[in-house]
């Protein structure tokens, strides 16, 4: 079995060019990080206001519906059915979320990789594999998204046709 | 070694990856045409969505999606070569790396540019709050 290189003979200028890729993915992983983390941070909190104060507002609109004399069925009507869609929403998108904030990290360390493999002739080889490795990871995620967007697109198309 | 020397050595035709290291690279090549294929498919129908409202900001979105797509093509079929062929594996992982550096440098880009306008947009919408309060109160 080959020994994996040590050194890979890059020219000057791709050694250049390979360290400003990693260092644009490493930014752009940096903003998709701190874009998941204030997400999911504000779910959390928006999830805690709602439990702490959603009972009230329904009291409140509990109240006002029997004083105007309506015929609704409040807790079978309203509060069951958005609490579950709210419940729902609120999970798909800590999944989106958290699945976004890994694919991130991925993308931090296959930019790491690359810039070892820029800086150092010590493992370039091996470098150059787990950069690779890391980015599979990383468009795995992003063709998933990439897909779901397209669904979306489509469904929202058909929608429109069928207005 | 000097730079000057360093440019003139041979590039290597085969880098010795091993099988798991090319099945990883055509893994990798066939999730990046996947998210290339389906932002196309999704701009593509957000396009025709555009054009009925005739919204110029989506043709925008269009033209960077297509852009974004061709970089994924071009860098992905780079490291096909890596994987499938002993040709010149130094030179695709280069041009691979160089395609992927143009995209994520466009996408840093278009990140900048959108905290720049965000951060000039809200103290004049703030100002732009203050003056109107002003006017109608006066």
């Amino acid at each position: 079995m080959t020994e994996p290189l040590a050194r890979i003979p890059f020219s000057p200028k791709d050694e250049g060019r390979i360290d400003s890729a990693s260092r644009w993915m490493r930014f752009i992983a940096v903003v998709q990080i701190i874009g998941s983390v204030i997400g999911l941070v504000g779910l959390v909190v928006l999830g805690t206001v709602f439990s702490l104060f959603g009972s009230l507002l329904f009291a409140k609109l509990r109240e006002a519906a029997s004083q105007s004399g309506a015929d609704v069925h409040f807790e079978a009507d309203l509060i069951a059915p958005l609490g579950v869609v709210l419940i729902v929403v609120g999970i798909i998108s800590m999944i989106t979320l958290g699945v976004q904030l890994w694919a991130s990290m991925m993308l931090y360390r296959a930019g790491d990789n690359f810039a070892q493999v820029a800086a150092t002739d010590v493992a370039d080889q091996d470098f150059l594999a787990d950069g690779f490795s890391n980015l599979k990871t990383y468009f795995y995620v992003e063709a998933l998204f990439a897909v779901l967007a397209a669904l979306n697109a489509v469904i929202g198309l058909v929608g429109m046709g069928a207005v | 070694m000097s730079d000057a020397e360093r440019s003139e050595e041979p590039r290597l035709k085969r880098i010795p990856f091993t099988h798991q290291d090319h099945k990883t690279l055509l893994a990798m090549c066939n999730a990046m045409r996947v998210a290339a294929a389906a932002n196309v498919v999704a701009t593509l129908i957000n396009t025709f969505v555009s054009m009925q409202s005739e919204n110029a900001g989506g043709m925008v979105g269009v033209l960077i999606q297509a852009a974004f797509a061709a970089l994924l093509f071009t860098s992905a079929s780079h490291f096909q070569k890596v994987a499938e062929t002993d040709d010149d594996d130094q030179r695709h992982v280069a041009e691979g790396l160089e395609q992927l550096r143009v995209l994520f440098l466009l996408k840093g880009a278009l990140v900048i540019v959108g905290i720049t306008l965000a951060v000039l947009i809200v103290p004049i919408m703030i100002v732009a709050g203050a003056l109107g309060a002003f006017a109608a109160a006066s």
